[in-house]
C-alpha cells in the first residue's frame, strides 16, 4: 500500500502525481500550440484524429486484445455512435448553448446506443471462436452500414448527414480520451479486468477457477462496443459531415491493424501505433501512389520482426522510467569497474 | 458427514458407455485414490463431477446440493475445485495473478468500485493479495510472484496448479494426474505437498493418478475402474492383492 503524503518530496515521488502531472503537461504543451498558431488547421485536424483513433483502438483493445477474440466489425459501432450523436446533437443544438453540455449529451446516448448494439450482437456471436466470430462481426458492421445507407429519413442515406455543429475541440477530445484510456485501464487492473485475461490464456481453467466466462466476455464485448460509440461521437462533431462509407469494413480493418500493430493487450501500445499509424500515410503523401505501397510494407517488416506488436502486452509507466535508467546505469557501470578490474 | 456424494453417475458417448453406474462417496479431509488402466475413463469422471460433461444418469450431489446440469463455474461456488492432466495455467500472467484470479468469486467490489479505487476496492485487493502470497508461501513459490507462469519450471508449474486450486477455497480437491511427467524426486516431493494440504486447508482430495507408489503411498482409500466399471475398492493393501485389478492392469 502507499504510503501517506506528508511533504513535497513525498509528492514528486508518487507516482499517481507525476502520472497526472505528465497529462497535464502534453495537454498544455498542446493547448498553447494551438493557442499562439503554431500548428495549422490541417496539423490540428490530424491531432483531433488522432484522439479519435485512440479511442477506437483502446476500445477493441478490450474485445481483441484483452478478451483475445477477432472483431472485424468494429466501425459498425462507431458509426451507430456517430449518427446517433450527430442526430442528437442537431436535435439539441437550438436547446444547448454550451458545447461541452452537448457533447456529453449526445455522446452518452451513443455510448447507451453503442453498448446495447453490442449486447444484441454479442449474446449470441460470442458463442462462436476465432475466424467464425470475426466473420459474424464483420457481417455486423456491413449490416450497420446498409442500414444507415437505407434508412433515408433518419440518416438521410448516401447522401449524407450535414450540419452537425463542429463542436469537437482540442480540449475536448483531449479529456474525453484521457478519461476514456484511464478507465479502461483501471477496469483491467480490476477483478474483473484479470477475469477477461484469464479467459484469454485459457478458458477451460477460467471456468474451472469460478468465473463465469459468458458473463465475462459480454461485459468486455460490450464495454468495447460503448466505448466505440463514443469514438464515433467524438468523429460526427469533428467533420460535421457523416456519409456511411466513413464506416466501412475498410475502417474496422484500419483500427484492427492499430490494435496488433500496438501489441494486442497493451493500451499504450495502441496510443503509439494510433500516433504513427494517422500520421503516416499523412507524410506519405510525397510518395503518392506508392504511400499505401510503403504503409503495406511498413506493416509486413513490423510483423516480421516485432510479431507482438510494437508493446508486446507490456504498458509503457513513466513512474518506472526512472527505476529503469538507474538500474541501466549501474548495469553499465558494473560492466565497466568489471572490465577496469581485469 | 460426506462431502461429494455420487449414485449411479453413467454416460454415454454414442454406443460407448464411457462411465457406467459409477458410485462413490467421499468424507470430510479425506484422500481417495481413483486408478484404472489407460482410457477407462477416470479423466470423464471428473469431467462429470466438475460440470463439463452432463451425465445421461445417475445423481452428484456436493455438499447435499445436485450439481446436474449447473455450470463448471457455479461447481466451483458449490465447493469443489479441479487441476488439469495437461497443466493448465494463464500463461502470460504473473504467478501472482495466477492465484488472484481463483480468488475472483471471494472478492467483493463491483465495477465502479474499480475504476474510482474506492477505500473498498483498495481493501479488497489488498487483502487477496495477502492471502495470495500466504498460499504462495506454503507452495515455496513466493519467491517467483511476479515472474510469468509460462516460465516457471514444470515442476512447479503443476505446485502453482494446485495452489490456484486451493485459492477457490474449496472442500474438495481433484487432482487429475498430479505425478504425470514427473521425475522420482518432484514425485517424492509431491507426495509431501499433497499430505500437507489435506491437514493444513483441511481438504477432502479425489486423486488420478498413474504413479502406485504415490497411489499406495498417501491414498487411504482406493478405488479402481476397468471399461467405466468399478472392478474394486478398498484401501491400498487390499487393492494391491485383488485378482481383478492385476488381471485389468497386466492381462490373464
Amino acid at each position: 500500500m502507499r504510503a501517506k503524503i506528508k511533504n513535497i518530496k513525498d509528492l514528486l515521488i508518487d507516482p499517481r502525481f507525476i502520472n497526472y502531472t505528465i497529462i497535464v503537461t502534453i495537454f498544455l504543451v498542446m493547448f498553447s500550440l494551438i493557442q499562439f498558431e503554431l500548428v495549422n488547421r490541417y496539423i490540428y485536424n490530424l491531432l483531433v484524429m488522432v484522439l479519435i483513433m485512440i479511442v477506437m483502438s483502446t476500445s477493441l483493445n478490450i474485445a481483441t486484445g484483452f478478451l483475445g477474440e477477432l472483431v472485424l466489425g468494429h466501425a459498425g459501432f462507431m458509426g451507430i455512435g456517430a449518427y446517433t450523436a450527430a442526430i442528437i446533437g442537431i436535435a439539441l443544438r437550438p436547446y444547448i448553448e454550451v458545447d461541452l453540455l452537448l457533447f456529453v449529451v449526445s455522446a452518452i446516448a451513443a455510448m447507451i446506443l453503442a453498448g446495447t448494439a453490442g449486447l444484441l450482437v454479442g449474446t449470441p456471436a460470442l458463442r462462436l471462436r476465432g475466424d467464425y466470430l470475426g466473420i459474424m462481426t464483420l457481417g455486423f458492421g456491413e449490416i450497420v452500414r446498409n442500414l444507415i445507407t437505407n434508412l433515408d429519413t433518419v440518416t438521410n442515406g448516401a447522401q449524407g448527414l450535414a450540419g452537425i455543429p463542429r463542436i469537437m475541440t482540442f480540449p475536448i477530445a483531449f479529456w474525453t480520451t484521457v478519461l476514456i484510456v484511464t478507465t479502461i485501464f483501471l477496469f483491467m487492473n480490476s477483478r474483473h479486468g484479470r477475469a477477461i485475461l484469464s479467459i484469454r490464456e485459457d478458458e477451460i481453467a477460467s471456468e474451472s477457477v469460478g468465473i463465469n466466462i459468458t458473463r465475462y466476455k459480454l461485459l468486455a464485448f460490450v464495454l468495447a462496443s460503448m466505448f466505440a460509440g463514443v469514438g464515433g461521437a467524438m468523429f460526427a462533431f469533428k467533420e460535421g459531415f457523416l456519409a456511411p462509407v466513413s464506416f466501412n469494413f475498410l475502417k474496422s480493418v484500419e483500427i484492427f491493424v492499430i490494435v496488433v500493430l500496438g501489441g494486442m493487450g497493451s493500451l499504450s501500445g495502441s496510443i503509439v501505433s494510433s500516433i504513427v499509424l494517422v500520421f503516416l500515410p499523412e507524410y506519405l503523401r510525397d510518395f503518392k501512389e506508392y504511400r499505401y505501397l510503403l504503409y503495406s510494407a511498413i506493416l509486413v517488416i513490423t510483423m516480421l520482426y516485432r510479431p507482438k506488436g510494437l508493446m508486446g502486452t507490456k504498458e509503457f509507466d513513466f513512474t518506472q522510467l526512472k527505476n529503469k535508467i538507474t538500474t541501466f546505469t549501474k548495469r553499465l557501470k558494473a560492466r565497466f569497474s568489471k572490465g577496469s578490474d581485469r | 458427514m460426506s462431502i461429494l456424494e455420487v449414485k449411479d453417475l453413467s454416460i454415454q458417448f454414442g454406443g460407448l458407455k464411457a462411465v457406467d453406474h459409477f458410485n462413490l462417496s467421499v468424507d470430510h479431509n479425506e484422500l481417495v485414490g481413483l486408478i484404472g488402466p489407460n482410457g477407462a475413463g477416470k479423466t470423464t469422471i471428473f469431467n462429470l463431477l466438475t460440470g463439463v460433461y452432463t451425465p445421461t444418469e445417475g445423481s452428484i450431489y456436493l455438499n447435499d446440493v445436485s450439481t446436474i446440469g449447473k455450470r463448471p463455474s457455479d461447481i466451483v461456488l458449490l465447493g469443489s475445485s479441479r487441476t488439469f492432466q495437461n497443466i493448465r495455467l494463464f500463461k502470460n500472467m504473473t504467478v501472482l495473478d495466477n492465484i488472484k484470479v481463483a480468488y475472483h468469486n471471494r472478492m467483493d467490489y463491483n465495477f465502479v468500485s474499480s475504476i474510482f479505487k474506492t477505500k473498498k476496492y483498495k481493501i479488497e485487493e489488498a487483502r487477496a493479495n495477502e492471502i495470495a502470497k500466504e498460499l504462495l508461501e506454503v507452495f515455496d513459490l513466493l519467491e517467483f510472484k511476479d515472474h510469468l507462469a509460462k516460465n516457471l519450471p514444470y515442476g512447479k508449474q503443476r505446485k502453482l496448479e494446485i495452489a490456484r486450486a486451493l485459492a477457490t477455497n474449496p472442500q474438495i480437491l481433484l487432482l487429475d494426474e498430479p505425478a504425470a511427467g514427473m521425475n522420482p524426486q518432484e514425485t517424492e516431493e509431491l507426495m509431501a505437498t499433497i499430505k500437507l494440504i489435506k491437514n493444513q486447508f483441511n481438504v477432502s482430495i479425489l486423486l488420478i493418478e498413474h504413479d502406485m507408489k504415490l497411489v499406495m503411498g498417501i491414498c487411504e482409500r482406493i478405488v479402481v475402474i476397468d471399461y467405466g466399471k468399478i472392478i474394486a475398492k478398498g484401501n491400498p493393501k487390499e487393492i494391491r492383492t485383488n485378482k481383478d485389478v492385476i488381471k485389468a492392469y497386466l492381462g490373464e
